[in-house]
């Protein structure tokens, strides 16, 4: 049974709390999102031929259009949707991850009916190796964290960055060459 | 990393990083000494850090891509134990893009049985669709092929969801066991065949995958080739008909590496859009690497594979965009590959004078050096300048190098560019012209050339020329090199063998005759030319039936090649098949018949699916047989033979109606007369047909 179809006016009002401080609305926020994410991926799935992939800034744009609905155009409001959005496809993925780690470990792939997923070009990029590298960056320089997550799971480009975080975008432009030296780094110093 | 990452530290390290990425990379090292002082390994970390910016890895270059998410393992997971018809889930296998696979038994337990059930996404959950499902599911049970996986059931669960149970196979993705068996390109050129069989049994049921990729394709334990969810896409898409009419309007997605343009298109599919993922795959495994970088674009062009012509001719067939100029069937694209390894030459080619001067290369292994001359010559003769400059400067070099690296040349020239569609016989003359011209102060190159030509043109048949070409080059290189140089002695060589097919047949005995007694005085006995020579001369005599001086010259050298191992397998395998027809000129049956054991398995290594020289090689050999009074095993080496001929000649051809015949009269003799009136009718069928166009093969066939 499908979910009932979350409210344009709920998630704005959401996200009007969420600034203003309110303490549960981001974790509300990210329920709907994940949910909706969810939906929209399975539909886009559903609509194309199995093996493709999606691109994350296609699908947070979808999942801002269904949630939040084009009349809200206050910057701020798609500003934190898409942080909220980028990281739970951070989320997403990780779990997705962690569960194909699972079946692999626990059966054995001896039969891959579908290497759609394993044959992809980010094959070399450990998911996992990336998100423990990502969360050690997070703890001493939580913005490059987030920097990472709106440009790599969220797709943003560094303008939009920018304003997702209110920063500026030079200040994106240094913190994404850093970020993405250092997460390089570990992620080959962790192979 | 020793140092704990606090937040001031890694302030530290970005700044220093910013700061140390404005220098130029020899300013660092220096810059850095004097930022961190004592603090070596803060300095190291800097250092990591900017190789890591610096070097070529891609990884974050783009947002990640992301996956099905909608199949989850936990979504899988609610399947295991569960009881479907007669089937009982045991564990999960995987999951993907297209569902979900458990690997299941017979939970009645009437025999033992695995299988792999695959969930289907719930792309059909809707009862029109369902309906269709089990009539498109009747089909695909019908593919009973060795090489396809094997539909057993199927059918919807209580809450609607669409089940297939295929048969189970225990084996590993195509790309991987190339890998984990480290194959040969011959090995995996052969491999992949099997696919090809497999796809072409599903299109002679009208029946196209539409989703071949290595994932799809296993290979089991023992080496065979099983094709997964034939059909299944073409299930998926027809019970779904409402999401393909709204295809195209949703930009979520883009296509993966397997697809044909018409797909990514959305256009109407057929056997062609198989085709091209097949020349994918094959690209694949030849290379390890994908045909297209980032396939976004339906125009996308293949990168040439770098596998020599014939390969990258037959890959770009397969490949080209439009699916009417791709090969129309996946038979032809297998029988193009069976030529490939049969050394014959592929369809695939735009007939150019690069591929035909290969080609022929590759089938004269006597005539390399000669072949790859001949290219050189025709590189100059068409005025590129800086081939010619590499000629003068290779002059200089060892000859042997030179011809390698013309053999390179040769690989590397690009058989799909334009230019001129010349035929070999003209580029030859039109090259022959250009040497006077461009060598006239290099005897000693114009010699090596010409020698090159004029042994091209014998086998070419093109005698005139050839005597013209010779003739100048032993001139040249008596004049150059010295009379009983080796570079002479091999201009002579090749002389004799144009006498022999001029039939002057004691000019050719002489020719041959000195050859060897200078190579003898000269101690060069371990000189391939020397072994050459020797079984040349044999050969002669066994045009000649003088099978004593035959069998003696023939003897000699395989003695000095088995001494100096001076011959490459091929001609090796002539030499044994040579001595095998002089012992049976003698009448000494069983060493002939030894022989040709021998020979047999030469030409089989180097022919391991059969080519016209090994047909008749069968043939011979079953002559001994008959020779012997062993019409059984006569009859079966008839038999190998025209199952060979009719493999190497695609179609109808002469040489399978003489084995037809023969097998006809050998079934008579072993009291088969039902084999023998068939073989005899359709032998006499196929003469009528083959026969009636002036036969246009060389004589010696």
């Amino acid at each position: 049974m499908p979910s009932p179809p979350s409210s344009a006016s709920d998630i704005t009002v959401l996200l009007q709390e969420l600034r203003a401080g309110a303490p549960d609305a981001a974790e509300q926020l990210a329920a709907r999102v994940y949910d909706e994410l969810h939906r929209i991926a399975e539909g886009a799935m559903r609509r194309e031929r199995p093996g493709h992939t999606l691109q994350p800034t296609l699908l947070v744009s979808e999942a801002f259009l269904r949630l939040v609905g084009e009349r809200d155009t206050a910057w701020q409001n798609r500003a934190h949707f898409f942080a909220i959005a980028s990281q739970t496809i951070r989320r997403i993925l990780v779990d997705h991850a962690r569960a194909r780690q699972r079946v692999k470990r626990d059966f054995g792939m001896r039969v891959t009916l579908d290497e759609s997923v394993a044959e992809q070009p980010e094959r070399s990029l450990d998911l996992l190796a990336l998100d423990e590298a990502l969360s050690r960056l997070e703890s001493a320089a939580p913005r490059q964290a987030r920097i990472v997550e709106l440009r790599y799971f969220g797709g943003l480009e560094i303008d939009e960055t920018a304003e997702a975080l209110d920063i500026s975008a030079a200040t994106v432009k240094r913190d994404w060459t850093f970020a993405r030296a250092f997460l390089l780094r570990e992620l080959q110093s962790g192979s | 990393m020793s140092e704990p990452l606090t937040p001031a530290r890694l302030q530290q390290l970005q700044l220093l990083f910013e700061q140390a990425l404005e220098l130029s990379p020899s300013q660092r090292g220096e810059f850095l000494g004097r930022e961190t002082g004592s603090d070596a390994a803060l300095r190291d970390e800097v250092l990591a850090l900017l190789a890591a910016h610096d070097s070529s890895a891609t990884a974050l270059n783009r947002p990640v891509n992301l996956p099905s998410l909608g199949a989850s393992g936990a979504d899988a997971s609610r399947w295991l134990g569960q009881r479907l018809g007669p089937w009982r889930v045991t564990r999960l296998i995987g999951f993907g893009g297209m569902g979900t696979v458990c690997e299941a038994e017979r939970a009645d337990e009437q025999f033992e049985k695995r299988v792999a059930i695959k969930f289907l996404h719930r792309h059909a959950r809707i009862p029109s669709a369902v309906e269709r499902f089990r009539a498109e599911r009747q089909i695909l049970a019908n593919l009973d092929h060795p090489n396809i996986a094997t539909l057993l059931d199927g059918g919807v669960t209580d809450d609607g969801q669409p089940y297939l149970v295929m048969e189970y196979i225990d084996g590993q993705s195509i790309t991987g066991w190339v890998e984990t068996h480290d194959l040969t390109r011959r090995a995996r050129v052969e491999l992949f065949l099997q696919v090809c069989a497999a796809v072409e049994g599903a299109h002679r049921q009208l029946i196209v995958h539409r989703d071949l990729k290595p994932g799809n394709v296993l290979v089991s334990q023992d080496g065979r080739v099983k094709l997964l969810d034939f059909g299944i896409a073409r299930l998926l898409d027809e019970s779904a008909p409402e999401f393909v009419a709204t295809r195209g309007s949703e930009p979520l997605s883009f296509t993966p590496d397997y697809a044909a343009p018409e797909q990514m298109r959305a256009l109407p599919v057929s056997t062609a859009t198989d085709v091209f993922a097949l020349g994918v795959i094959l690209y694949q495994l030849l290379t390890d690497r994908l045909p297209f970088a980032r396939r976004t674009n339906p125009e996308a062009v293949a990168t040439a594979a770098g596998l020599g012509p014939d390969l990258d001719a037959v890959l770009a067939h397969a490949l080209e965009s439009d699916p009417q100029r791709r090969y129309p069937t996946v038979q032809a694209l297998r029988t193009d590959l069976e030529h490939w390894l049969s050394g014959e030459p592929v369809t695939a080619h735009p007939d150019t004078t690069t591929y035909r001067l290969s080609k022929f290369v590759g089938r004269h292994r006597a005539g390399v050096v000669v072949g790859a001359l001949a290219m050189s010559l025709i590189l100059v003769a068409s005025g590129a300048a800086l081939w010619q400059a590499r000629l003068a400067r290779a002059a200089a070099a060892d000859m042997r190098e030179w011809n390698s690296f013309l053999m390179d040349v040769l690989r590397m020239s690009n058989p799909f560019g334009e230019g001129d569609e010349l035929t070999l016989a003209a580029a030859l003359d039109r090259a022959a012209e250009q040497i006077d011209t461009r060598f006239a102060t290099r005897p000693d190159l114009s010699a090596e050339i010409r020698f090159g030509i004029g042994s091209s043109m014998v086998d070419r048949y093109r005698l005139d020329q050839a005597e013209t070409q010779l003739g100048r080059a032993l001139a040249d290189s008596v004049a150059v090199f010295g009379a009983n140089d080796i570079r002479t002695l091999r201009v002579e060589e090749s002389i004799a063998g144009l006498r022999v097919e001029q039939s002057r047949y004691r000019d050719a005995e002489q020719g041959y005759q000195r050859v060897i007694a200078v190579l003898e005085g000269e101690r060069m006995q371990a000189d391939r030319l020397f072994t050459r020579a020797l079984g040349n001369l044999g050969y002669l005599y066994l045009i000649e039936e003088r099978y004593p001086e035959a069998d003696r010259a023939l003897r000699q050298s395989r003695e000095f090649d088995q001494r100096h191992k001076s011959m490459d397998d091929l001609d090796r395998a002539v030499l044994l098949s040579n001595l095998a027809h002089a012992a049976h000129g003698l009448e000494d049956l069983d060493s002939a018949d030894q022989y040709y054991a021998e020979a047999e398995d030469a030409y089989a290594a180097q022919f391991p699916d059969g080519s016209p020289d090994f047909a008749i090689l069968l043939n011979n050999r079953a002559s001994v047989q008959e020779a012997r009074n062993q019409p059984a095993a006569a009859l079966a080496l008839y038999q190998r033979s025209l199952a060979m001929r009719r493999r190497v000649f695609a179609g109808e051809h002469p040489m399978i109606v003489v084995a037809l015949s023969s097998v006809a009269r050998l079934s008579a003799a072993t009291g088969d007369p039902a084999g023998a009136l068939s073989a005899a009718i359709e032998a006499a069928r196929m003469a009528d047909r083959v026969y009636t166009a002036p036969n246009r093969f060389h004589p010696s066939v």
